[in-house]
């Protein structure tokens, strides 16, 4: 929805902005970006949205855009599978099937799934992380730690440096493994 | 000089350059010789404006010596209040009397500032450059108890002492993994140069070094948490000893360092014993603390409370101490990055730094670098020890000026580091910080939305035990061009008396902010309007700037927006808006490159 272009005039809109000389009693010097800011505020026509959301605006957030899966799969049948898929997908920055190793196997992916996926495998941070996680796996210098229940389980990942070791989360739904969250 | 051994009792057996004598027993007693007491940073005050806070319950509280603000009382069960009528800042120490009888000191800590924080200056402070003293750089090597498993413990400590300075404050560093104890000179040293002493700890038993494995496996590889807290232990024990060095009239070190200004200090897992030092800082006496790169250890399930024994638990918030935090932007060890964490459960003054294009391990002088580093070694160590050393001032010397840059906005929108603070004062109102169970409402009213999507969950990436802390930031997703955010208030706010509007803001595209424009609009109860220009491509003021200086990637890490309500408000109606009946505030975001933008994450919306 554009939200500027068609709404009614609200109480208020139209009414040129100006540069303060003494908002709430006050006598401040508005700053010398002001000018500017105010030309980009009417280029942009904020000035002219409306004041009263209550109308237009919905108290929750709209549905979630649905995405269709990659065509790489992911495994859960086994933390140690799920892992490997997980990897493989990272390498090929398969951002749709990173959102299905989070999610599990039910439902369709949307795209918050798709937006915690970038946040945990693809972020700058993330990528370094994962990518000393992976070569430590190839490695073989992994130990796999028995959660607290059967349905939760630790990969620790020996790194080295500062660090020493990842400590990774799985869990699982049904019989579905997925990376904890 | 050779190692001289002392007979008897003495610990302290070597003074490798003191040209001295050293002559110290066993600490008899696990608190600091002349015990200044656990110390307590009040809220801050303004000038004429109300004010409240309280000290721990179940104990009776005292003025002893020093004295607070006119007009500002403190009760014998701790409440204090009134209407502070001076500015300045009020240092007091109480006498404390718990149920049980048990009798200590404790510091109190009270900043009053004009209301208008006019007394704060426009400018920032920088102390990139050394300082005017020249430095003493010593080794001793000494024995302790380790306050975490009774370990006997020996271990070097390098001292860097600002040449002919006396009761200096004291910092205790410890090293991180992998590091030696003589591997931070430069760091250290500058800090020292600004009249800062400064104790670097060995301790071979906690973890690994560069150059010695760690005498403790389990502690090292198998339990590292318990590595950190046992390292916290061990600067316990040699802070004891220093300060009974610094209490002994014979002792080449007499009266070095002032009991009452000391900071515990760590570098990577060393940072992680500064967490477990900040659950137990009460006890430590501790005026502040130094995390850098730091391990959280609530990383570790097993310090999730009660903690699997030995760890101690570590709680979700920790005392209200003084905190530094600094993260380096790109480091390639650390890389969760987990310390950022640690400004969302910030209870005292915190302020938390990521230094851009820093990494794990510049901050040393010879281990290379493992991240992506795009500054130089000698600039990070400089900016880390700038901020040190500015924290340290404003703690252990009360230079006040400094809350411009810890607290208030003086590094907004920074070219070398982005600045999130919590300092809050006793007129701090929060509007949103997404902590409750409904998102639909914030804390004072209703949230409402305008084509984007808003979910409140953490963007910090979950690793390790943290996603048992439960935190959460307001996450928004703009589906169309223009977007709004609606903080809504039940009832008229008055908010004329507060001088800034802060937010918390990151974002998670790849671009940094350069996706379009982000504006705030207030809307008082008679539907008048000011707006808030906070970004527009090409940078205007508030909100880091992508690119700039060569770094690419100043994104998704939080930076504080401080807006001034005198100066920095637009009219946008022919009468003037009313402060003092604020109903709205709206973030508007402007997608201009649709394909780039993300989300944009917002946290610890308030007034101050």
């Amino acid at each position: 929805m554009g939200c500027a272009d068609d709404a009614p005039p609200p109480p208020g809109a139209g009414v040129a902005p100006v540069v303060s000389e003494a908002l709430a009693g006050r006598a401040p010097v508005a700053p010398v970006a002001s000018s500017a800011a105010l030309a980009s505020l009417q280029r942009l026509k904020l000035d002219a949205l409306p004041l009263d959301l209550g109308s237009a605006a919905a108290l929750g957030a709209p549905a979630a855009r649905e995405l269709d899966d990659s065509s790489r799969a992911i495994a859960h049948e086994t933390p140690e599978a799920l892992i490997e898929d997980t990897l493989a997908a990272l390498a090929a920055g398969d951002v749709l099937a990173l959102a299905r190793a989070l999610r599990g196997p039910g439902g369709a992916l949307t795209e918050d799934d798709a937006a915690r996926a970038e946040l945990r495998f693809l972020a700058p941070s993330a990528q370094q992380f994962w990518g000393r996680v992976a070569e430590a796996v190839r490695e073989g210098n992994v130990d796999w730690v028995p959660g607290e229940t059967p349905d939760e389980a630790w990969l620790v990942a020996h790194v080295g440096g500062a660090a020493g070791s990842y400590r990774i989360r799985l869990r699982r739904e049904g019989e579905a493994w997925v990376l904890a969250s | 000089m050779g190692p001289r051994k002392l007979n008897g009792k003495a610990l302290v057996v070597m003074g490798c350059a003191l040209a001295g004598a050293l002559a110290v027993s066993l600490p008899s007693r696990a608190v600091p010789v002349n015990d200044p007491g656990p110390f307590f940073p009040l809220v801050g005050g303004h000038r004429g404006a109300a004010y409240q806070d309280a000290l721990p319950r179940g104990a009776t509280y005292q003025l002893d010596t020093g004295r607070l603000p006119a007009g500002v009382r403190l009760a014998s069960d701790g409440r204090l209040s009134g209407t502070p009528s001076e500015t300045g800042l009020f240092e007091a120490v109480l006498s404390v009397r718990e149920a049980g009888g048990l009798s200590y000191p404790a510091r109190i800590s009270l900043t009053v500032h004009e209301a208008d924080e006019s007394d704060l200056p426009a400018q920032a402070r920088s102390f990139r450059s050394s300082g005017s003293f020249s430095v003493d750089q010593e080794d001793l090597q000494v024995r302790i108890r380790s306050t975490f498993d009774q370990a006997e413990v020996r271990t070097l400590v390098r001292l860097y002492r600002p040449s002919g300075k006396r009761n200096a404050p004291l910092i205790l560093f410890h090293r991180g993994r992998g590091f030696d104890y003589d591997m931070y000179n430069t760091l250290l040293g500058q800090i020292a140069s600004h009249g800062i002493a400064v104790a670097s700890v060995q301790d071979t038993l906690s973890f690994a070094g560069g150059s010695f494995g760690a005498q403790s496996f389990d502690y090292d590889f198998i339990r590292p948490e318990l590595g950190m807290e046992s390292a916290s232990g061990v600067l316990e024990g040699v802070s004891d000893l220093l300060f009974q060095l610094a209490d002994d009239p014979s002792d080449a070190l007499f009266g070095a360092f002032d009991a009452d200004n000391l900071f515990f200090c760590g570098h990577s897992r060393g940072g992680g014993a500064v967490h477990a030092s900040h659950e137990r800082s009460l006890r430590l006496r501790l005026k502040g603390l130094i995390y850098l790169m730091p391990f959280d250890l609530r990383y570790f399930a097993e310090c999730a409370p009660p903690g699997l024994s030995p760890a101690y638990p570590i709680f979700d918030q920790s005392p209200r101490t003084p905190s530094l935090v600094i993260a380096a932007e790109n480091d390639g060890d650390l890389t969760y990055p987990i310390a950022d964490q640690l400004i969302d459960r910030a209870t005292g003054p915190t302020t938390q730094v990521t230094v851009y294009g820093a990494v794990h391990n510049l901050i040393s002088d010879r281990q290379r670098a493992e991240g992506n580093d795009t500054i130089s070694r000698s600039s990070e160590q400089r900016q880390v020890a700038d901020w040190i050393v500015a924290f340290v001032k404003r703690w252990a010397e009360g230079e006040t000026d400094l809350d411009r840059r810890l607290y208030a906005g003086g590094h907004q929108a920074d070219e070398d580091a982005a600045v999130a603070s919590w300092n809050p004062s006793a007129r701090t109102l929060v509007w949103e910080a997404a902590d409750d169970a409904d998102a639909s409402r914030n804390a004072l009213g209703q949230n409402l939305i305008l084509d984007l999507r808003r979910q409140e969950y953490a963007v910090y990436p979950t690793v390790g035990n943290m996603t048992s802390l439960g935190l959460k930031h307001t996450v928004l997703s703009p589906q169309e061009r223009i977007s709004i955010w609606r903080m809504a208030a039940d009832r008229p706010l008055e908010v004329a008396d507060h001088k800034r509007l802060v937010l918390r803001m990151t974002q998670t595209s790849s671009v940094g902010w350069s996706w379009g424009s982000v504006w705030l609009r207030l809307i008082d109860a008679q539907n008048q309007v000011a707006w808030v220009q906070l970004h527009e491509p090409g940078g205007l003021g508030h909100l880091p700037e992508f690119g700039a200086a060569g770094h690419g990637s100043r994104h998704r890490r939080f930076a504080d927006v401080h807006v001034d309500l005198e100066r920095e408000l637009l009219a946008g109606s022919a009468t003037p808006l009313n402060l003092d009946q604020l109903l709205a505030l709206d973030v508007i975001l402007v997608r201009d490159d649709a394909q780039n933008a993300r989300s944009v994450v917002v946290d610890a919306v308030r007034f101050e």
